[in-house]
């Protein structure tokens, strides 16, 4: 049995010398990369043109080799990151950031040719991630939903809020 | 013990717990919100439901709140039933249906213990798709940031702020769906106990401001063991640190000191170590910058001078001071601090290592049932011992629920059934403290009086104790019916302090519970050191000041200061004229004082938080610290610059100087077994201090350079500074970081108790000193210096905010500081002239202070109570007479 | 003299292409696996690749020659020569054809082989030792068991076609082949030989002195540039001499109709190096424990079996 079989590996591997090859000649010939592709990571812009991250500290938590370096920004209100660090000669590509991120920020794109020279072009600030588009979720905008009274947002004024409790009101 | 069978699994638990406390403490998990091992239970959330069964037979059993169960004998329980299950599930859903979308930008997100319940329940998607119930939120103040629609109503919050920590300026508004927690108007939360909401709400509605700045999630920090440096209470804290910065101070659970809850000066004041004031560099007077090796031998060639003066500190570690005065000589070594504070403190130390006086401990002083109070407010020098004198004042209701049968979880009951009872506090201090609303007895009186009063009370306990002169004004019916009050109860507590300014204030207070005892009584006394290692300092020994000054007199000796800010203790001209006199003065320290100002040489050294080290506590309890901050370039802890400076070769570890101290120091023997060697190891790997999901290792100094470096090295603690190591509790080590599986917020320390709310299954720290003298039994001679009367006394008041020399320094309590002042009775007022508002000049022994003056009836006649420690301000150490000037209008322009 | 120094001629033109052709076959062997996994395989230096191993020469003689601090260091720069040296030494005895070959007549050149290939070992444990490292100290254990156990009924699988051919001259086993290939007299000589000859070689699927997935590279773990480039090499040199070896003894040789031997014999040989590396493209390691026992408790009892057998055979029928 074990010969039969082995001899039938080798036959059906031999066959493979009369198959196409699944080759693709890159440079000359780009491969087809759909939207979802995990290459260089971005940061995006909600539909109002603000940061869309709110540093919570997801992407850097999940990220399998800790190549995610950020810092909330010390000024009350908004949640921005004051930095934003990616270091491109550690990071997998693997997209846990982007599944963890619960605004939608942080995203991968098709792009996967950064190569460089020296490993320290590859560590990536903020102004080197953040675009000026939605990226792959148009609508979404973190803010409009959250609880916080931020960017000009008061309190109950986020989707599906009711005004502001009156405290002191005695009506049942 | 009692049997109970949870899920068919038969476990023995204590009996007196409810149910869901006894199902915690086996490990077996129910969700709860408004239940807290410390503030007992109220049934309001619904969220601890389980199924209890009548008996064997009992197949259908009953739906009930396990926080407001009795446990009885044989008692099978459900908590894996569906039913139950998924009510619990339900309950969560309806908890979230008006909590915001806020995870992400929310402080608590990741350590939230409604995340934590909500995930233990099995809830997972949200229903609820009508509107959003919204709060306006209120400023809180520096310390608490306020973000009213993450309540869930539970009512921990008042519950902690009104009911435990006895405060007034925060409630509960509205009615129905509709409540609010908050003040009645905005403003900054009175209570110094305010920080401890951030901790108690099971969410995001009280959170840490000053750490929202510079806020990390709790996995992203290196958690390390420290000890509270802000007074000597000694709280035992955890340091969360990221990338050099202290970004905050969370509770280290320690059953016989702090439990779990902390101040507001020791959780938002630990900011000093990275503040403008921090010392970085060290120099010369009228010189710049030295740089390290200039200056290491700049000192050397100090210490290696004939004449040298130690002066040793109460804040520095017991390792540092020991150095400077191994390397000055003992006869050579002074204490650094005033002469009442010495008196007092000697006493201390006597009383300390007496193997008959017990001092108390925080848990001890919780568990007294009659306190007296003498001449002391601990709400400013001690603010943890005083939230546990607050639980103490409600003695008499506990012992009425007892009476009545009422388990003592049972809060709502317990409290208001004990409505009416007095509180079990005797007070005697000069003016106003925050515990008269549980104390049945306040006088406000001189200190004078007040120690008058408390030989009395010895005398009338046990007339062998030495009687006192009869005083003006005291009644003798008073005192016996104090004296009575301490006999009636079964651990009476002595509390006694510096603020007296008179050793014979704690010589009365040992009096009386020498008196207690030879009546049976188990009587303890809690004396209230000044400073965080004022009561180390002190067995350790050495001269006091007044004695110092008397050699520099003589001139040309070479002063070698200790972290000591001398200008905060002594008169400035003393001081002057004596560094004038002095051959030199060096000056260690790790923040720019007025004393660092003066010095010849000063050298930066390690703070607290940048160290390793013991402190002990004014209990006698030895307690180590670990280093928690790693900066670039760090300084060295004092003992260590001393150490190289004078090339002593027997110390070339920690350990190494700690066994040496405690074959050389009568008293510190026991020091060794404090806190961990160096060497320690778990299984041959040292202990993590980061948890396991620090984040960002290879990104975080990527823009310096891309490779990435070796985790900082402390050769001094047993800590791993990175997160590889052991996780997980183990014998003796302190947890760097309270986690479990499942528990990610505050409430995980469940799973490190022996039992809920009793002491750390792996040990608490600290090792408690003394108690080796057997011969000093006996009764201590007092002696009444009674005020001169009809002249002003001016009476010390170190507020909580700014009283405190290190904490004063941190942005967060430095905005909660008011303008220093000067408040007296109207009757004094009136006899000098003065109205409320106007500003004086106070002046006293060539200090004159110059102070807005407010009227407060609650002050005897003639005392000046005087707001004193705050930065800049002259040294007032104790009570003492002096006079108060009318500006003039020169003066004025 | 002129025949000396057409013989030193011959050696060094034969030894040049040896190593050359076994330098060349890292290319195949990449190019055809690439085939054989539906890749392309090298193919950007020269024509369709055909240069890579220039590029790769280049390459290898151009990196760091590092020997690590922890090493033996005479041995370690000794072992890889020892290697290449006996692999290229058994070459010796190879007759390519009637008029090529440098001592095809010896009249032990099936021993002569037998010993060079058993000496090939030394390299590798040495190395192995030299190394000071576990994962090369653990290949090279691998290597000397692995070796002895297979080398047993090596022998023993050529001994039918010494007994039918009644000579351990190659030539002469070559010359009897003329009718009838011995592998079909010999068929299970044949196998077990190749199956030998495998492991001898420590190729897939007996590369287990290597076996990278559990001892980076095993014996040559701590080897860098050329003197990797030594085993390297005196691997596919010994891909080429166990198909030659196979090819004299079990497929004729270069005998063959009207082409000249020399064509014959270098299409057999490419027939089973292009075999030898589909092995590798197709079949998976066994496990440590199982290819000793596989050597042992079966290729051994065989190969006595077929010596018995064939010895049986010859007596009993008369010539």
């Amino acid at each position: 049995m074990y010969i039969y079989s082995s001899l039938r590996t080798l036959w059906f591997t031999f066959l493979h010398l009369f198959h196409k090859t699944e080759t693709i000649q890159y440079p000359e010939q780009k491969p087809y990369l759909s939207p979802r592709f995990r290459g260089r990571i971005i940061l995006t812009r909600d539909p109002d043109g603000e940061e869309r991250c709110v540093s919570c500290y997801l992407c850097a938590a999940v990220c399998p080799s800790d190549c995610i370096s950020l810092q909330k920004s010390s000024i009350e209100g908004d949640w921005t990151p004051e930095h934003f660090r990616i270091n491109f000669s550690r990071c997998i590509f693997c997209g846990l950031c982007e599944e963890a991120c619960p605004t939608s920020a942080i995203q991968l794109t098709p792009d996967f040719e950064m190569s460089e020279y020296r490993r320290s072009d590859l560590v990536y600030e903020k102004e080197h991630l953040l675009i000026s588009g939605t990226g792959k979720v148009p609508d979404y905008n973190f803010y409009r939903v959250a609880g916080v009274s931020v960017r000009g947002k008061a309190k109950g004024e986020a989707l599906n809020e009711a005004p502001p409790v009156d405290a002191r009101g005695l009506m049942p | 013990m009692v049997k109970l069978i949870i899920d068919g699994r038969a476990v023995e638990v204590q009996p007196d717990q409810n149910l869901l406390q006894a199902s915690l403490s086996v490990n077996a998990d129910i969700p709860y919100f408004c239940w807290h091992p410390a503030l007992g239970a109220v049934g309001s959330c619904r969220q601890c439901a389980v199924r209890v069964y009548r008996d064997d037979d009992d197949q259908v059993g009953q739906i009930v709140m396990s926080c407001m169960t009795k446990l009885r004998e044989g008692m099978r329980v459900s908590i894996a039933e569906r039913e139950v299950a998924a009510l619990r599930e339900s309950v969560v859903e309806m908890v979230l249906a008006n909590h915001p979308h806020d995870c992400p930008v929310c402080e608590v997100g990741g350590e939230c213990h409604l995340q934590d319940m909500a995930v233990m329940t099995g809830h997972s998607g949200r229903r609820y798709e009508f509107q959003k119930r919204t709060h306006l939120n209120q400023n809180l103040g520096p310390f608490i940031k306020h973000e009213m629609n993450r309540c869930i109503g539970c009512y921990r919050c008042v519950r902690f702020y009104r009911d435990y920590a006895g405060g007034d300026d925060f409630g509960v508004f509205g009615s129905r769906a509709n409540i609010y927690f908050g003040r009645a108007s905005e403003g900054a939360l009175e209570s110094p106990f305010a920080g401890n909401l951030v901790e108690i709400c099971p969410t995001g509605v009280f959170v840490d401001k000053p750490f929202s700045k510079k806020f990390r999630r709790k996995w992203d920090m290196r958690g390390t063991a420290s000890v509270c440096g802000h007074c000597a209470v000694g709280c035992n804290v955890t340091l969360q640190e990221r990338e050099g910065e202290l970004r905050r101070v969370v509770n280290r659970y320690n059953d016989a000191v702090n439990g779990y809850f902390l101040c507001d000066r020791g959780r938002f004041g630990a900011d000093y170590v990275q503040s403008e004031h921090t010392l970085r560099s060290a120099r010369l007077a009228g010189s710049a910058e030295l740089a390290v090796n200039e200056a290491r031998a700049a000192l050397a060639r100090v210490l290696a001078t004939p004449d040298l003066i130690g002066i040793g500190s109460p804040r520095a570690s017991l390792e540092s001071n020991f150095a400077l005065r191994t390397i000055v000589g003992p006869e050579n070594f002074y204490l650094g601090i005033h002469d009442t504070a010495y008196d007092m403190l000697d006493v201390a130390a006597r009383l300390i290592r007496s193997a008959r006086m017990t001092v108390a401990s925080v848990r001890d002083v919780e568990q007294a049932d009659s306190v007296l109070i003498i001449g002391e407010d601990p709400s400013e020098t001690a603010p943890r011992l005083a939230l546990a004198l607050r639980q103490a004042g409600s003695a008499g209701v506990h012992a009425r629920a007892n009476r009545n049968a009422i388990p003592l979880w049972q809060d709502i009951s317990v409290r208001d059934n004990g409505c009416e009872t007095p509180g079990a506090l005797m007070i005697m201090s000069p003016a106003a403290t925050e515990l008269d609303d549980v104390a049945w007895l306040t006088l406000r009186v001189r200190p004078d009086e007040a120690i008058a009063r408390a030989a009395m009370i010895a005398h009338a306990i046990d007339p062998q104790a030495p009687p006192c002169a009869d005083m003006p004004g005291i009644m003798p019916m008073q005192v016996e019916q104090m004296a009575a009050a301490l006999l009636a109860a079964e651990r009476p507590l002595i509390v006694v302090g510096c603020m007296t300014g008179d050793a014979d204030a704690l010589r009365a207070a040992a009096n009386i519970v020498e008196a207690l005892m030879r009546r049976g009584k188990q009587a303890r006394l809690s004396f209230i050191a000044p400073e965080v290692n004022a009561v180390g300092l002190a067995l350790l020994g050495g001269g006091r000041m007044s004695a110092c000054f008397e050699p520099l007199a003589a001139g040309s000796a070479n002063i070698v200061v200790l972290e000591n800010d001398l200008y905060r203790r002594f008169p400035h001209d003393l001081l002057d004229r004596a560094f004038k006199q002095a051959g030199s003065v060096t000056v260690l320290d790790h923040i720019e004082t007025q004393t660092t100002a003066q010095a010849g040489l000063v050298l930066p050294v390690a703070s607290m938080a940048e160290s390793d080290g013991i402190v002990v506590n004014q209990e006698g309890r030895a307690q180590r610290f670990y280093k928690a901050i790693f900066r670039q370039t760090p300084s060295l802890p004092a003992w260590q610059l001393l150490r190289d400076a004078a090339n002593i070769g027997d110390w070339p570890t920690l350990s190494a100087l700690v066994r040496v101290m405690s074959g050389t120091v009568e008293g510190l023997e026991h020091i060794v077994e404090v806190g961990l060697d160096a060497a320690f190891r778990i299984e041959g790997i040292q202990p993590a201090s980061q948890p396991h999901r620090y984040s960002g290792r290879t990104a975080v100094n990527a823009h310096h350079d891309v490779q990435e470096q070796a985790p900082p090295s402390n050769e001094y603690s047993p800590f791993a500074t990175s997160m590889e190591g052991y996780h997980g509790a183990q014998a003796g080590v302190p947890v760097p970081f309270f986690w479990s599986p499942g528990w990610n917020s505050v409430q995980s320390v469940n799973k490190f108790q022996s039992e809920i709310g009793g002491s750390l299954r792996h040990g608490d720290e600290g090792v408690k000193l003394g108690g080796q003298d057997q011969d000093s039994s006996g009764y201590w001679p007092v002696t009444i210096s009674p005020a001169e009367p009809a002249v002003l006394l001016f009476i010390p008041c170190l507020p909580v905010f700014g009283g405190e020399e290190l904490s004063a320094l941190s942005p967060a309590i430095e905005a909660r500081m008011a303008v220093p002042s000067a408040s007296m009775n109207i009757h004094t007022a009136a006899l000098h002239q003065i109205t409320e508002g106007a500003t004086m000049d106070y002046v006293t022994q060539g200090a004159c202070m110059r102070l807005v003056t407010e009227i407060d009836d609650h002050l005897p006649d003639h005392v000046v109570q005087i707001v004193a420690g705050y930065p800049g301000q002259p040294p007032l150490p104790g009570p003492v007479h002096g006079q108060v000037r009318h500006i003039t209008a020169r003066a004025d322009g | 003299m002129v025949e000396i120094l057409i013989d030193i001629g011959i050696s060094v033109a034969l030894l040049l292409s040896i190593v050359t052709l076994a330098a060349f076959l890292t290319f195949v062997e990449r190019r055809l696996l690439g085939f054989w996994q539906d890749r392309l395989g090298p193919n950007r230096v020269g024509w369709e690749g055909s240069l890579q191993v220039v590029a790769d020469m280049i390459k290898i003689f151009f990196k760091q020659d590092w020997t690590p601090s922890f090493v033996e260091p005479v041995i370690f720069v000794l072992a890889p020569a020892i290697v290449l040296v006996t692999v290229l030494l058994a070459f010796a005895v190879l007759p390519l054809t009637p008029g090529i070959g440098i001592a095809g007549h010896l009249n032990i050149g099936v021993l002569f082989f037998l010993g060079m290939t058993s000496l090939t070992v030394y390299g590798v444990v040495l190395a192995g030792w030299a190394s000071n490292s576990k994962f090369a100290l653990i290949g090279g254990m691998r290597a000397a068991a692995q070796m002895i156990s297979y080398e047993v009924f090596m022998g023993l699988a050529l001994i039918g076609v010494v007994m039918q051919s009644g000579s351990f001259d190659l030539v002469k086993i070559v010359e009897a082949q003329r009718h009838l290939w011995f592998v079909v007299p010999q068929f299970f000589g044949f196998i077990m030989f190749l199956i030998a000859g495998i492991a001898e070689a420590h190729r897939l699927p007996f590369d287990l002195p290597e076996g990278e997935n559990e001892l980076g590279a095993g014996f040559h773990t701590e080897y860098s540039s050329m003197k990797f480039g030594m085993f390297f090499v005196g691997e596919y040199a010994s891909i080429v001499l166990i198909s030659s070896i196979t090819v004299i003894l079990f497929f004729g040789g270069w005998n063959g109709p009207f082409l000249p031997p020399i064509f014959w014999f270098m299409l057999k040989i490419s027939l089973f190096i292009g075999f030898f590396i589909l092995l590798r493209a197709a079949l998976p390691r066994p496990r440590y424990d199982q290819l000793m026992s596989y050597g042992w408790k079966l290729m051994l009892p065989l190969s006595i079996i077929n010596v018995a057998v064939t010895g049986a055979l010859i007596l009993s029928v008369p010539a």
